[in-house]
């Protein structure tokens, strides 16, 4: 394997111009996997905040620059990204956090990284280096290609620069814990609460034994988070019934830091994970079908986000069957001994059009892309 | 094939009844408008009622009569675009050349809610306002709001990621959608959704000005109903004393669900077409809404007055008619505006800071082309919405001084157009706001899915587009 580390927009280039022909990943030097064959090139080398203006609630920043360095200038500020970007690893950097679209559990109530990437600079698989999107809010001038290489997972281009739109961090942070619920329950129940007029910001419920140690309590239990500036206290606490307890500042900061490390509550060495988006009104059934199965299960983004572990090989069948079942269901295996395609809808026409924003960016496939624009499990 | 097309085009435009009534025959009783009275009121938008080229207007009733449409004039080459209410303010409509358009006029069905979810999915000519009257009574409301609300439709909306002054709290149109029905110009039928696996077409589509299918349904993002609103209007002796205090209350962590600054001529236009209570005096208006319970207003509002102390008036209110009635003169400004006379209006955006700047600039400018400016902006999301009124029959200065003011907002690090869109109007500057590189990728991505001539050219730069292939 070779590692390509430039250390300019235009290095990148050149570089893209002169590997056409080959299959090029893009990583971030410390989250390279070692067992790839294929070249990569790494983002690491174009790091640095590039602008950071508190009073626009805008911050520039090179595809390579830590995640831990762009929060911890703005947390300086009082300022944050409010899609809350979840780390999978400590050395995240802030350009694969666009490239992966990688929203925590504010997700449902303060949009994802998605929608609060405002514009960026990326390099086409020719080697064109392109701007896009404008640094204001509000921008309908020409095609604004930030939303689709959010989330592209540098199948289409190589970000270089991304401009987030940041947000006044609250001060007062309250979780209200409520054991005994049924994962069915769970997303019916977070909206009843969402709907009193709290300023909700997080809506999780914990069933698997390492999650519910989170707690301290022994069943599956919902956690609803509350962030302002008022306080709302005694309010929160009337929302809650019998047996609920409310954890406030560092606890709860604590907590939510770890139902965002979700992947890491399940135990690393053996089973297998899976990640599984959905309708809120869906996760909830999904999760319960997936418990009596045996398998544990977090969900996260009020029922919108579905964590599955389970440690028997032989449960993959039916879990890939309540995931095809599920309708409005998308899928992948995020770790374990098998292999599997994503659970994904989509349409031959759906995959035609991907591929020709694939062609229109990247035609010699200088990026890898598999294997997302290829066919998956649960295509219709 | 081209030249089957092209023969297929010809024998359409020859024989235009047999084409007409074959197009008829796809669409259900009076889904099809051939005539001039019809054709005009169809072809027209705020700015013109030409119906140029117009052969018919298509009303389909679903996705599979649109697509029936489309698959019909690609057989027969004739372009066809989409229409939402015609509220659009760029020249979106009027394409020239002999085209269909196909109207969602009867697309106006909400397909159903997910109240646990908090989403809803309607068809593309359900009008902006309607999704949160359907949504009320369940606990939900669809939060991006358009002055156009009333009549715009969502297909409208989705074209031009639009939104109002609520963007600032809960984003555009893009950030409330979660996936689309589309039919494509070659008439095929995709749904996209926002699922983390894929690309997001959805984004991609979302702000294309049309230009790569026409959107059918819409799976739209709900916002809880607010237990209170509060509305406080700020005026403030000078102009930049106003802009330092909006800047303090987004600093200090107050997110406004609605937010707008309105100069002092604006202001004055504003209370002499609808009295709202906007102060004569005023230098600079700010009003704004904030939502929550009654501690959390207590706790905004507190902090919202200790840091405005240089404000000469403030009011306060809470009863909805009375709130209301303090928006009412902001909310009726595109009335005030023509009320006023022979108007121009803008829609740039810069970055908040630049604020003071660009009213600079558009005193400026506004002198240099002797006309008369008034301006309101979206604070917190930057949207400047100037509109500019002639002292005598000097129409052309108007369109310089708009068209310099966007500029201004270009290179003050914002956008030519942060609501309105480019449409057929503007394209022409587009490569003062991108580099050829920009524009030529931009323009290999649109003709990517426009891989026939069923949407007709490009709104992308022309002449940059020829220099850069």
């Amino acid at each position: 394997m070779t590692i390509f580390t430039p250390t300019s927009e235009d290095e990148a280039a050149e570089l893209l111009r002169a590997s056409r022909a080959g299959s090029l990943q893009i990583a971030a030097a410390q989250q390279i996997d070692q067992t790839t064959k294929e070249a990569v090139i790494s983002t690491a080398g174009m790091a640095g905040i590039v602008a950071y203006a508190p009073e626009d609630f805008t911050i520039s920043a090179y595809a390579g620059t830590p995640l831990d360095e762009l929060e911890k200038e703005l947390s300086a500020n009082g300022q944050r990204l409010d899609f809350e970007p979840p780390r999978s690893s400590a050395q995240v950097s802030i350009g694969s956090v666009a490239a992966t679209n990688a929203s925590g559990s504010r997700r449902p109530f303060a949009g994802s990284a998605r929608d609060a990437l405002l514009c960026a600079r990326f390099i086409t698989g020719l080697g064109e280096i392109v701007s896009t999107g404008s640094r204001v809010l509000k921008s309908v001038a020409g095609l604004d290609l930030s939303r689709t290489l959010a989330g592209s997972r540098g199948r289409l281009a190589l970000l270089t620069e991304v401009t987030f739109r940041t947000r006044a961090a609250q001060v007062n942070e309250h979780t209200l814990i409520i054991p005994d619920v049924a994962p069915l329950d769970f997303p019916q129940l977070a909206t009843s609460i969402l709907q009193q007029g709290f300023s909700m910001s997080g809506a999780a419920h914990l069933s698997t034994p390492q999650a519910r140690n989170l707690t301290t309590q022994g069943t599956p239990t919902a956690v609803i988070r509350f962030e302002d500036e008022a306080n709302t206290l005694p309010r929160i606490r009337e929302a809650g019934a019998e047996g609920t307890q409310i954890i406030s500042s560092e606890k709860s900061r604590g907590l939510w830091a770890s139902i965002n490390q979700a992947q890491m509550q399940f135990p690393a060495a053996c089973g297998t994970l899976w990640r599984a988006t959905c309708s809120p009104s869906e996760g909830g059934k999904l999760a319960q079908q997936l418990s009596s199965l045996g398998a544990d299960t977090i969900i996260d983004w009020r029922g919108g986000l579905v964590w599955t572990w389970h440690p028997a090989l032989d449960l993959t069948p039916n879990i890939l069957h309540l995931f095809a079942k599920s309708p409005s269901t998308h899928a992948r295996l995020v770790s374990g001994p098998i292999t599997a395609a994503p659970v994904r809808r989509i349409t031959q026409a759906q995959l035609r059009i991907e591929r020709a924003v694939k062609q229109a960016l990247d035609p010699d496939h200088t990026f890898d892309s598999k294997p997302y624009l290829q066919g998956f499990a649960g295509e219709g | 094939m081209a030249f089957l097309g092209l023969a297929n085009r010809q024998q359409a435009l020859r024989n235009r009844e047999s084409f007409l009534n074959g197009l008829a025959q796809r669409l259900p009783e009076r889904g099809l408008r051939v005539s001039d009275k019809a054709r005009k009121a169809w072809a027209s938008s705020f700015r013109s009622t030409d119906p140029e080229g117009l052969l018919a207007v298509a009303l389909p009733e679903c996705t599979e009569q649109l697509q029936s449409v489309v698959h019909y004039c690609l057989e027969h080459d004739i372009p066809a675009f989409p229409r939402g209410a015609g509220t659009n303010l760029v020249g979106a409509i009027n394409r020239g050349g002999e085209h269909v358009l196909i109207a969602t006029t009867r697309m106006r069905e909400v397909l159903g809610i997910d109240e646990v979810s908090g989403t809803v999915r309607v068809q593309a000519g359900v009008t902006n306002r309607a999704v949160s009257e359907h949504a009320r009574p369940f606990g939900w409301r669809y939060a991006p709001d358009p002055s156009s609300q009333r009549t715009c439709t969502i297909g409208g909306n989705i074209a031009t990621n639009s939104s109002g002054a609520s963007a600032l709290k809960y984003g555009t149109t893009a950030n409330n959608l979660l996936g689309l029905t589309v039919v494509l110009p070659d008439g095929e039928i995709i749904t996209t959704t926002n699922d983390d696996l894929g690309i997001s077409l959805t984004g991609l589509l979302c702000g294309s000005e049309g230009q790569m299918g026409f959107v059918t349904e819409a799976l739209l993002r709900l916002v809880p109903l607010a237990p209170e609103t509060r509305t406080i209007l700020l005026a403030f002796s000078d102009c930049e004393d106003g802009l330092r205090a909006a800047a303090r209350i987004l600093k200090s962590g107050v997110l406004p669900s609605r937010f707008d600054f309105l100069d002092r001529e604006c202001a004055l236009m504003c209370e002499n077409y609808t009295t709202s209570g906007y102060p004569d005096e005023a230098g600079g208006v700010l009003l704004l809404d904030i939502e929550g319970n009654a501690e959390q207003l207590d706790a905004l509002q507190a902090r919202i007055l200790s840091i405005s102390e240089e404000s000469s008036t403030i009011r306060i209110e809470v009863n909805p008619n009375k709130r209301a009635r303090l928006w009412a003169g902001r909310m009726k400004i595109y009335g005030a505006a023509a009320a006023k006379g022979r108007h121009v209006m803008l829609d740039g955006a810069v970055p908040l800071s630049q604020a003071p700047a660009i009213l600079q600039q558009i005193g400026k400018v506004a002198k240099h082309h002797s006309v008369m400016p008034c301006t309101t902006l979206h604070i917190g999301d930057g949207t400047v919405h100037t509109f500019l009124h002639q002292y005598a029959d000097e129409s052309i200065a108007l369109y310089r001084c708009a068209r310099d003011i966007r500029l201004a907002c270009v290179s003050l690090g914002g956008t030519l157009s942060a609501e309105y869109g480019i449409g057929t109007q503007h394209h022409d500057l587009l490569d003062q706001q991108f580099s050829t590189t920009d524009l030529a990728v931009q323009n290999r991505l649109l003709a990517a899915i426009q891989t026939n001539r069923t949407m007709g050219t490009s709104n992308l730069c022309p002449s940059v587009l020829e220099a850069a292939s």
